[in-house]
């Protein structure tokens, strides 16, 4: 007995004596816990995405990830429960068709997609977290997840930045401390970004090196190959909204550079008013908005997280106007009915 | 659930809590137990469950019968227990691959069959709660162990959750004298099983989740070309990944059951240090091996039907072994090169056992790094996605080409850590890696148990599902 009891002492000295000190040289050069991205987490919400009658699902990659503010949806549509699935520089189609194919989602979703998200590389980019929830999760993991919330909460060693490999391969190829980041997510994976610490330019950079590459105009998508894409999204609408539920396609603002490029790679009126005119769904072009088409995005691209209240409003009133969402939750079936009518009838609205 | 889950500390916290009650009686316990290993199997999916108590109870009925026939009258009872328990294996397990082979046998001969398609998932661990079910039905009908005449505690022998999904195979004469002798947690079993439980968790967790794993599986993803060094550092890598990953599971099996007061056989014998591939099988994997050389390799006639037979039944053996791991052509084929291995071993033991006596340890060190390099060209099948990418990749490992760009920093550990592995297993070729842990002083226990602790805590990378669990 003795021995055991020596052993664990010994044990749990050196080992929180180590793991404390290493917590306190990281904090102690500026870094902060953060919640870490991935599949389990993205999972817990696509779980409740089903689970709950009323979700009001986010789907879409970084713009929307980090523009939606959870606490101005809950005020303003107190009778929705705001899901988060979109993802970090991954179009969100392969998450619409896995709800269309959930015969127990009735939820709404607000789908923040450009015409590129309609090309054929697009579609299964958000598919591995698909899977995932498919196949690999499970209460088991759910409840793993939960709890290392609370620990990646708390500790800065909790990020993968400062494993013993990731330390041991900086230290090989003398790469200096790990990047500070300026976006991170809350447990719920609503995220934040901060532009004061972090590098506005470099989306901008990267844009222009990108238009640089292709002599000015990035790589057209014809016609032809985009289409059937929108005819599957279609049909994957369709599918949701007969179960009671609805979407909502949304181009979110951009500025700048940005704006012209994506304007030149997707025209409008060739690519995303032909699926305007072919879709059940409601759509909502954000550049028709001028509370959204002015609002300031510091890399042309995305909201700086002291903005997200402000455009989350302009986005919420910009859906209420149009009858796409109701500020209250609506008192019988009949109530409704005219918004069911109008999206069969295919008037986006745009 | 998985050992390496947050989830299974809270809930092997409260199982010891619950296991060890004072006042309980051994039956009661029992029960917990029990309990305690359904939550942990319906947590990876509640419906599957249904499916091991109701294939276990089969089993356990069907023996009962068996054992209250008369000699003569046992057989039935037995078919009845190998096509349930094959029968289901084959249903989840091998459904699409037959149905796919089937397809593409009659389109030779000109037949357009398109069967309907089912998406099956498979129920985690199916191939060792059937073998080990179906092993207790065999050692019925053959008298060797005596029936159980209790449900719960047959239940409690199949789905233990230490060694449910992933091994050990346990035999049932192995594990009833256990169930009727009442056990608890003692300071021995403690020390012992969380030894081995944090070694596993480092083997699982920071050895082949963060080392080798990321390494592994880029080379190994369908469709990518790979050049020579790459080739062998994804083979390399994905050895350390197999061996930690599947290894890492059955010493934490071990340890909790230690924690508990049980007793699990070993699996592993530090087989990358083995010479000879007959010697790797009794490394490797040991439970299973002797599944097979007891249930299969024995009855089909084992080497008592002369040179050649004694051949068949080794290739025999090792294809169906293959097949165990996975319904891929794949796995047939890493299992065929094991199978061929050993029948070249056998025809040329005179030879090797002259070369043996005249080098002496020089040659069990030359046997080991020859037979490292065949299991090395054997994991290649066993990991890549199809014979295609496997050609390729072997290719890449044996016709050098000049295309190799510098490898990264993080396939320089892993070949370090691989060959501190390997050194290991030869310095601990002849070791008992549980007496060695009973022999450390308190000092010695704490500073291991701290630095497992610490690399466990720093390495919070993606967490991976272990590779034995498909199988």
């Amino acid at each position: 007995m003795r021995r055991a009891l020596a052993a664990l002492a010994i044990a749990l000295v050196l080992s929180a004596t180590a793991l404390i000190a290493l917590e306190r040289h990281w904090r102690g050069r500026g870094y902060t816990p953060i919640i870490v991205d991935a599949p389990d987490l993205w999972s817990l919400q696509r779980a409740k995405a089903t689970a709950t009658p009323d979700a009001l699902v986010f789907l879409g990659a970084s713009r929307t990830l980090y523009a939606i503010d959870r606490d101005t949806v809950r005020a303003r549509l107190p009778h929705h429960e705001p899901v988060m699935l979109a993802m970090d520089g991954r179009y969100p189609l392969a998450t619409l068709r896995d709800l269309a194919a959930d015969a127990d989602f009735r939820g709404l979703v607000v789908c923040d997609i450009d015409g590129a998200g309609f090309a054929a590389p697009s579609i299964d980019m958000q598919q591995p977290e698909v899977e995932f929830y498919r196949h690999a999760f499970s209460p088991s993991r759910a409840a793993h997840r939960l709890i290392l919330n609370h620990w990646q909460l708390r500790a800065v060693i909790a990020r993968s930045d400062f494993s013993l490999l990731r330390s041991a391969v900086r230290a090989w190829n003398d790469e200096g401390e790990p990047f500070h980041p300026y976006q991170w997510l809350d447990r719920r994976r609503f995220g934040h970004i901060d532009f004061e610490r972090g590098d506005k330019e470099a989306q901008k950079r990267e844009l222009a090196a990108n238009l640089e590459r292709f002599g000015g105009h990035l790589p057209k998508i014809p016609f032809v190959d985009w289409w059937p894409q929108v005819e599957a999204a279609n049909g994957w609408v369709r599918a949701i909204q007969a179960r009671g539920g609805d979407v909502i396609f949304y181009a979110s603002p951009t500025s700048g550079q940005r704006r012209w490029a994506e304007e030149d790679w997707f025209p409008r009126a060739e690519y995303w008013d032909r699926m305007v005119a072919s879709t059940s769904a409601k759509t909502l072009f954000a550049l028709d908005v001028p509370a959204l088409r002015d609002f300031p995005l510091p890399d042309d691209s995305h909201v700086d997280y002291r903005q997200k209240p402000a455009y989350t409003n302009a986005l919420i009133d910009a859906l209420v106007e149009r009858n796409f969402i109701a500020p209250t939750k609506p008192k019988t079936e009949a109530a409704m009915r005219p918004l069911a009518i109008q999206s069969a009838a295919g008037d986006g609205g745009t | 659930m998985t050992f390496d889950s947050l989830t299974f500390v809270v809930f092997f916290i409260a199982v010891v809590a619950m296991f060890n009650l004072p006042g309980l009686s051994w039956s009661a316990r029992k029960s917990v137990l029990l309990g305690a290993s359904f939550l942990f199997y319906g947590a990876w999916n509640p419906p599957f469950l249904l499916l091991l108590i109701g294939s276990a109870t089969v089993d356990w009925w069907l023996a009962l019968r068996m054992a209250q026939a008369r000699s003569n009258r046992r057989k039935p009872w037995l078919i009845v227990s190998l096509v349930a328990n094959l029968g289901l294996l084959g249903l989840f397990k091998y459904g699409d691959f037959l149905r796919d082979n089937t397809q593409t046998l009659l389109a030779l001969v000109g037949i357009d069959w398109q069967p309907a398609t089912f998406d099956i998932l498979l129920p985690v661990g199916i191939s060792f709660y059937t073998f080990q079910s179906l092993s207790y039905c065999i050692d019925v009908y053959r008298g060797e162990v005596r029936v159980q005449k209790s449900l719960r505690d047959y239940l409690l022998f199949v789905g233990f959750f230490p060694q449910l999904v992933a091994g050990p195979i346990v035999r049932y004469h192995d594990f009833s004298a256990q169930l009727h002798t009442p056990r608890r947690t003692t300071v021995d079993g403690f020390t012992l099983g969380l030894s081995l439980l944090l070694i596993g968790l480092f083997e699982k967790i920071v050895l082949a989740d963060s080392v080798f794993a990321p390494v592994a599986d880029p080379i190994f993803k369908a469709g990518g070309t790979v050049d020579t060094a790459s080739a062998w550092t994804g083979t390399i890598a994905f050895a350390g990944q197999i061996f930690c990953d599947f290894a890492g599971y059955s010493t934490c099996a071990i340890g909790c059951a230690a924690m508990l007061g049980f007793w699990l056989p070993d699996n592993f014998r530090s087989p990358y240090a083995a010479s000879g591939f007959s010697d790797f099988w009794r490394r490797w994997h040991l439970s299973l091996s002797t599944w097979l050389r007891d249930y299969l390799y024995v009855p089909l006639g084992g080497n008592r039907g002369g040179s050649l037979l004694t051949l068949r039944n080794l290739m025999l053996t090792m294809l169906l072994g293959g097949l165990w791991h996975g319904a891929a052509w794949t796995f047939v084929a890493w299992g065929a090169f094991h199978g061929l291995m050993l029948v070249l071993e056998r025809v040329s033991e005179p030879a090797i056992a002259a070369t043996s006596r005249l080098l002496g340890g020089l040659g069990t060190l030359l046997g080991g790094l020859l037979t490292l390099l065949g299991v090395l060209v054997a994991w290649v099948w066993f990991r890549a996605p199809d014979f295609t990418h496997a050609a390729q990749i072997h290719a890449a490992m044996f016709v050098p080409d000049d295309t190799s760009g510098p490898i990264s920093a993080e396939a320089k550990i892993a070949w370090i850590a691989f060959g501190l592995m390997w050194s290991m297993h030869w310095l601990w070729r002849h070791h008992d890696l549980r007496r060695w842990l009973r022999q450390r002083g308190a000092a010695t226990l704490g500073l291991i148990w701290a630095t497992l602790i610490v690399a466990i805590v720093l390495s919070p990378g993606v967490s991976r599902a272990f590779i034995y669990f498909q199988f």
